[in-house]
C-alpha cells in the first residue's frame, strides 16, 4: 500500500504507524474536530514550503500542530483561501501581496518553522517530527552533513571542495 | 594478594582516569573493583535519544543543554545538566560532566593536548601560579603511554607552542595515529590568516583516523558532541570494557559517599549506597578517587572524622580550593565568503601564538580556536525568528551556513584558593549526599589576557574581511575542572605529592585533572591521562 493513500483517520484508527506514531509523541490525541484532510494540509505545505514533501511526514506534522495551535483548521482554510484566491505560481509571490495580514503571515510561519525545523511546539512542550529529513538540511546537504551518520571517511581535506564532496 | 581485602584496587569513578588505572592493573593480574555513581548506556541509545530530542545540544549552545542531553539523568546519580551545580560566586562556572559508566569524556571533544614544558614551572620562570614538583622531561614518556592507551591521532612535526617554528614540544616517538585532513574550510582559513602572522596549529584528539583496537576510522559525522555515533572517538567507556576483559568488576549505580580512616591514618574502608539506600562496605589494598574534581573533593570534603578531622587528605585545606577552567571568551562573524564550516569531525582549527614568552608575567597564555560545527540549525532558528519564507530562507540558510564563523579563546587560569567547591550547607540529592556548591571568580590577569585576546580577535576579523556579528565577553566555562586536589612537595600547601598520592594516606591516589597545580590552556585530560598511567605503575610496584 502508498503511504499517501493512507489518510489519517485511518491512522488513527490503528494502524501499527500509530503505535510508532503515539511513541514518538506521547500525549498526541486526535483531535476529532480537525476537518482539513492530510492531502489538504500536504498541498498547502507543498506550496509553503516550495518543495516535494514526504506524505507520512505531512500527516504528523498535521497532528502535532493541531494539537498545539486549536484553530489550526481556520488558519489552514483561510491560507488556502487567500492562495487560491490570488493563483499565487510561488512563495514569494505570496509574500510580495500587498493584502497578506500579519495574522496569515504568522499561520504560514508556523508551519514553515515545523518542516524546517523537524519540531513543533515552543521549547519546553516542542515535539520532534523528523530530524535528517528537517527541510532546513535542504539547502545546505550537498556541503555539510546532518550531524550524526556523515559521509564516511576520508569525505573532506584541504581540497575537497565543499558540493563536490560526494 | 586480595587475601584480606576485597580486592588490591578499588578505582572510584568509571571516567577516562579510573578506566586507564583499572585496566592497566587488571591486566597484570590484579583484583581491582570500580565503583561508578551511574548507570551503563548504550550507545545507540543515546543517538537514537539524540536523535529523536526537539532540542540540540551543542558546544555552541551550551546554554539549552538542560533541555537537549541525550545522557541519563538519574535521582541517585544527578546530571549536571539543569539545577545541581549550586552557583554561589559571581562567576558562574556551568560545567557539564557526565555520570554514567564511562564517564565525561562519552560528550567531550576529544582535544589531546600536551603542556610545554615552561607550563610546569610557571612560578619559577614567570612569577605566577604555582611550579609542578615533576617537569615535562619526567612526565612525557607517560604521555606517550596515555596517548597510546587512548588512541591519539594527530599531525607530526608541528610547533604546538604556536611560534611557526621546529616541532614542539620535544616528543619520544610520533603520534600513535597520523592527523586528521583539515578540513576545506581549514584550509581557507589559514590561507587567509598565515600572511597575517598567525599559526595554525591542528589539534591532536581521540578520533582514529586508522582502524584502531575497535574503533572504526571518523567518518565526518561532525556529532562528536554529545555522542559519536560510530565509536571512532574515544571515551572512557572503552577503557572500562577492556578493564572488564582483564577481569575487574564494575559496580555500577554504586554511590561512593563514605570513606573510613583508621588509627595509622591509611583508608581503612570505603563505603556505597545503592539507589535503594542500601549501604555497602569494601575494603583494598590501594584506593583510587577518580570521580572528576567536582565529586571527588565533594566526597573527601564531606567525610571529617577522628582519623581526618577537616575531611579525607585535608590536613592542608586545600582539597576542594584553587577550582580552575579556561575560562573564555568568544565572536560570531559573518565572512563574505563561503567557508562551510561543519565539514568532517567538530575538530578545531587553533591559533596559539602567545602559548609561551615573558608576557605571562602580565597575561596568561591562550588558545584561539575556530569551531568547525555545523551552523545550520542556529542559522535557521535565526532566520526564521525574522520571519524569513519563501526562496530567500533557502538562499541565507545556505549563505550565512557558508559563512557564519565561531572563534574562542581559553586562556590559562591562576590558582586562587578562594575558587572552590564545597558540599552544599543544605541541599541534597536523593541518597541525602549533599550536592556540590561552587564559588568562582576571574582575576585582573585574567582580565589582562581577554584585552590582549580581544585584540587578536578583532585582528582576525579584519584579515577575513569579517563583519563582527557579536562578541561574548562573559566568562564562558570551558569544561576543564582543574585544580581542586593540587599536587606539591609540601603537605602543608597540596593534597598530593608528586605521585599522585595523597600526602595524608599512604593508601590513596587521586586520579584526574584536580592535581594539576596549572592550568595552561590546553584541555588537561591528557595531561590527566598521563598522570593516571603513572598511578598505575606506581600501584604496580607496591602491590
Ligand atoms: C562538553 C565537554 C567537552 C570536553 N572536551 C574536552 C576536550 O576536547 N579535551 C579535553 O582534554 N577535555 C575535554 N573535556 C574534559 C574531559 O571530559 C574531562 O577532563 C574528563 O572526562 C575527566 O575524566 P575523569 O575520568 O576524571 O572524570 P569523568 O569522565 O567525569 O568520570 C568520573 C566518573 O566518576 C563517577 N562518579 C562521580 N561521583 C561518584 C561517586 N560518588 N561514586 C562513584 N562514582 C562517582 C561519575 O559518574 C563519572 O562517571 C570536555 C568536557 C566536556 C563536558
Amino acid at each position: 500500500m502508498n503511504t499517501s493513500q493512507i489518510s489519517r483517520r485511518a491512522l488513527l484508527q490503528g494502524s501499527a504507524a500509530v503505535l510508532a506514531l503515539a511513541a514518538l509523541a506521547p500525549g498526541v490525541v486526535a483531535n476529532p474536530a480537525l476537518a482539513a484532510t492530510d492531502d489538504a494540509f500536504l498541498k498547502l505545505s507543498t506550496f509553503l514550503t516550495g518543495k516535494s514533501l514526504n506524505p507520512t511526514l505531512s500527516a504528523r506534522y498535521l497532528v502535532a500542530l493541531a494539537k498545539h495551535n486549536p484553530d489550526l483548521d481556520g488558519e489552514i482554510t483561510a491560507l488556502q483561501g487567500f492562495i487560491d484566491q490570488h493563483g499565487f505560481a510561488d512563495m514569494d509571490a505570496f509574500l510580495a501581496a500587498p493584502d497578506l495580514s500579519d495574522d496569515l503571515k504568522a499561520s504560514a510561519l508556523k508551519i514553515v518553522s515545523a518542516w524546517y525545523l523537524g519540531v513543533v511546539g515552543e521549547p519546553e512542550v516542542a515535539e520532534l517530527i523528523a530530524y535528517a529529513d528537517a527541510l532546513m538540511y535542504v539547502p545546505t546537504n550537498p556541503y555539510i552533513p546532518v550531524p550524526t551518520y556523515g559521509p564516511g571517511p576520508h569525505t573532506w581535506g584541504p581540497d575537497i571542495i565543499p558540493g563536490v564532496t560526494k | 594478594m586480595a587475601t584480606d581485602f576485597d580486592a588490591d584496587v578499588i578505582v572510584i569513578g568509571s571516567g577516562v582516569m579510573g578506566g586507564i588505572i583499572a585496566a592497566r592493573v587488571a591486566k597484570a593480574g590484579k583484583k581491582v573493583i570500580i565503583l561508578e555513581s551511574g548507570p551503563r548506556v548504550k550507545r545507540r541509545d543515546i543517538v537514537e535519544t539524540y536523535r529523536n530530542a526537539p532540542v540540540k545540544l551543542s558546544l555552541a549552545n551550551a546554554k539549552l543543554q538542560g533541555v537537549g542531553s541525550p545522557y541519563p539523568s538519574l535521582p541517585h546519580s544527578p546530571s549536571t545538566y539543569g539545577d545541581y551545580l549550586q552557583q554561589m560566586g559571581p562567576v558562574k562556572f556551568n560545567t557539564s560532566y557526565l555520570r554514567v559508566v564511562g564517564g565525561t569524556t562519552w560528550h567531550f571533544g576529544s582535544a589531546l593536548w600536551r603542556m610545554i614544558p615552561n607550563d610546569f614551572a610557571l612560578k619559577s620562570k614567570y612569577g605566577r601560579g604555582r611550579d609542578w614538583p615533576i617537569s615535562y622531561d619526567e612526565l612525557e614518556p607517560w604521555y606517550l603511554q596515555a596517548e597510546m592507551d587512548i588512541g591519539v591521532t594527530g599531525t607530526d612535526g608541528q610547533d604546538e607552542s604556536g611560534k611557526g617554528g621546529a616541532p614542539y614540544p620535544p616528543r619520544s616517538a610520533p603520534y600513535p595515529m597520523p592527523g586528521l585532513k583539515p578540513s576545506h574550510f581549514m584550509k581557507k582559513l589559514m590561507d587567509r590568516l598565515t600572511p597575517g602572522g598567525f599559526n595554525p596549529v591542528l589539534e591532536a584528539s581521540a578520533r582514529a583516523t586508522v582502524p584502531w583496537k575497535k574503533r572504526p576510522i571518523c567518518a565526518g559525522n561532525n556529532a562528536c558532541n554529545p555522542v559519536c555515533p560510530i565509536a571512532a572517538k574515544y571515551d572512557g567507556s572503552m577503557s572500562i570494557d577492556e578493564a572488564e576483559g582483564y577481569g575487574a568488576q564494575v559496580l555500577d549505580n554504586a554511590v561512593v559517599h563514605k570513606i573510613d580512616v583508621g588509627d595509622d591514618r591509611q583508608i581503612s574502608a570505603i563505603w556505597y549506597k545503592r539507589p535503594d539506600g542500601s549501604e555497602h562496605k569494601l575494603t583494598a589494598a590501594r584506593y583510587v578517587m577518580a570521580a572528576y574534581a567536582i565529586e571527588s573533593p565533594k566526597i573527601m570534603l564531606l567525610n571529617k572524622q577522628k582519623n581526618a578531622p577537616n575531611g579525607i587528605a585535608n590536613s592542608s585545606d586545600q582539597v576542594g580550593r584553587n577550582l580552575m577552567d579556561h575560562t573564555g571568551i568568544s565572536m560570531n562573524v559573518m565572512a563574505k565568503e563561503d567557508y562551510w564550516p561543519g565539514q568532517g569531525p567538530t575538530q578545531l582549527l587553533t591559533y596559539v601564538n602567545n602559548r609561551d614568552g615573558d608576557f605571562r608575567r602580565d597575561f596568561p597564555q591562550y588558545k584561539i580556536k575556530v569551531r568547525n560545527t555545523t551552523p545550520v540549525l542556529s542559522t535557521t532558528q535565526k532566520l526564521l525568528a525574522k520571519g524569513l519564507m519563501g526562496s530567500e530562507l533557502d538562499a541565507e540558510i545556505k549563505r550565512q551556513s557558508a559563512r557564519s564563523l565561531n572563534w574562542a579563546i581559553d586562556f590559562e587560569t591562576l590558582p586562587n584558593p578562594n575558587n572552590r567547591v564545597t558540599p552544599h550547607p543544605e541541599k541534597k540529592d536523593a541518597l541525602g549526599i549533599p550536592v556540590p556548591a561552587i564559588w568562582y571568580d576571574v582575576d585582573d590577569y585574567w582580565h589582562a589576557g581577554k584585552e590582549q585576546g580581544l585584540k587578536d580577535l578583532y585582528r582576525i576579523a579584519e584579515l577575513l574581511d569579517a563583519d563582527v556579528v557579536s562578541v561574548d565577553e562573559g566568562f564562558q566555562n570551558r569544561q576543564h575542572i582543574m585544580g581542586t586536589t593540587i599536587m606539591g612537595d609540601d603537605p602543608a600547601d597540596s593534597v598530593v605529592d608528586r605521585d599522585c598520592r595523597t600526602h595524608d594516606h599512604k593508601n590513596m591516589f587521586i586520579a584526574g585533572t584536580s592535581v594539576m597545580p596549572s592550568s595552561s590552556c590546553v584541555n588537561p585530560t591528557l595531561t590527566g591521562a598521563a598522570l593516571s598511567v603513572r598511578i598505575a605503575a606506581e600501584i604496580l610496584k607496591e602491590i
